[in-house]
């Protein structure tokens, strides 16, 4: 059914724009750490997100079926992508998770157990408050601009099934 | 079933507008979905004209046939499903990129016609009982 894959659509945005918010979240969370696994202060971390064709049931069963007449081997999904369907949408995914290669803080503040030696200045974590915050804003809305076109898959899934009464 | 009485040309109007609709609600929410995502091109169709020649073209023949004397899958050419989407995609509203906007806009929009094509067919469906009944005698 059509509107079935709307809402998965959407479903993978949310999924991805919770992740988003946990990146923040982590962000702000390490905003004074100084010793992180790697070594060195704690560095931002930023979600990339890639669009994502949704598969449907129909091309899960067609890719099985495929893979049962051809005796088990599995073809590359790259043979089906030429049959293009442009009325599937496209949902969302995290593509990768990456650092932020911008410059650490330096405060000075000789007294600190991780502060250099000879400068007294402490290397702090390159989050910044006011960008982590407008950033989670945006991932909210974003957040719930989905779950409004969820919810109007819903609503027009329940007025198309009050036609078979 | 175009010729049939009963069901005539109605049904067939709104069953394609309701399809049209449901594709349309699957790009949009697409798009929506896709916000930031970067590097990613909206998508839409025009209700208006995919839905003008989807009434006109006729019904692609389905069917398997194994002998030349079978009956084709489409009675009489008119009536059938919309294979051929690839027609009239828009992107008049935005340049590069989603504009939130617009979209709910046309969310909105696109669950109002939904709606009110299903209950069109409800109200169709009532008329065509109160016959059945004659008349609720």
């Amino acid at each position: 059914m059509n509107l079935m894959n709307a809402s998965k659509i959407s479903g993978t945005a949310l999924a991805a724009h919770r992740m988003k918010l946990n990146v923040i979240a982590e962000n702000l969370a390490n905003v004074d750490t100084t010793r992180s696994e790697d070594g060195g202060p704690y560095r931002r971390k930023m979600v990339v997100l890639k669009g994502d064709n949704i598969d449907s049931f129909e091309s899960v069963v067609q890719q099985k079926m495929q893979k049962d007449q051809s005796g088990g081997i599995e073809l590359s999904p790259i043979e089906f992508e030429d049959e293009k369907k442009p009325d599937n949408g496209t949902g969302v995914r995290v593509d990768q998770i990456v650092r932020s290669q911008e410059d650490f803080h330096l405060v000075y503040n000789p007294a600190h157990p991780d502060a250099d030696p000879d400068t007294g200045y402490v290397k702090m974590p390159n989050v910044d408050h006011l960008t982590e915050i407008s950033d989670m804003m945006v991932a909210r809305r974003s957040y719930e601009a989905s779950v409004t076109a969820l919810s109007t898959t819903k609503n027009m899934v329940s007025k198309a099934l009050e036609i078979g009464r | 079933m175009a010729d049939s009485r009963m069901f005539g040309q109605t049904y067939e109007m709104i069953r394609k507008s309701m399809d049209i609709s449901s594709r349309r609600h699957n790009l949009i929410a697409g798009n929506i979905a896709n916000i930031d995502t970067i590097g990613y091109t909206p998508s839409d169709i025009d209700f208006q004209s995919t839905l003008e020649r989807a009434m006109t073209e006729p019904e692609p023949d389905n069917l398997d046939k194994t002998n030349v004397k079978h009956l084709p899958g489409n009675i009489d050419g008119s009536a059938g499903q919309i294979n051929s989407m690839d027609s009239e995609y828009v992107d008049i509203y935005h340049l590069d990129s989603v504009n939130i906007d617009t979209e709910m806009m046309n969310l909105m929009e696109n669950n109002v016609k939904f709606r009110s094509t299903a209950e069109m067919l409800l109200r169709k469906m009532t008329i065509l009982n109160y016959a059945i009944d004659e008349g609720g005698k």
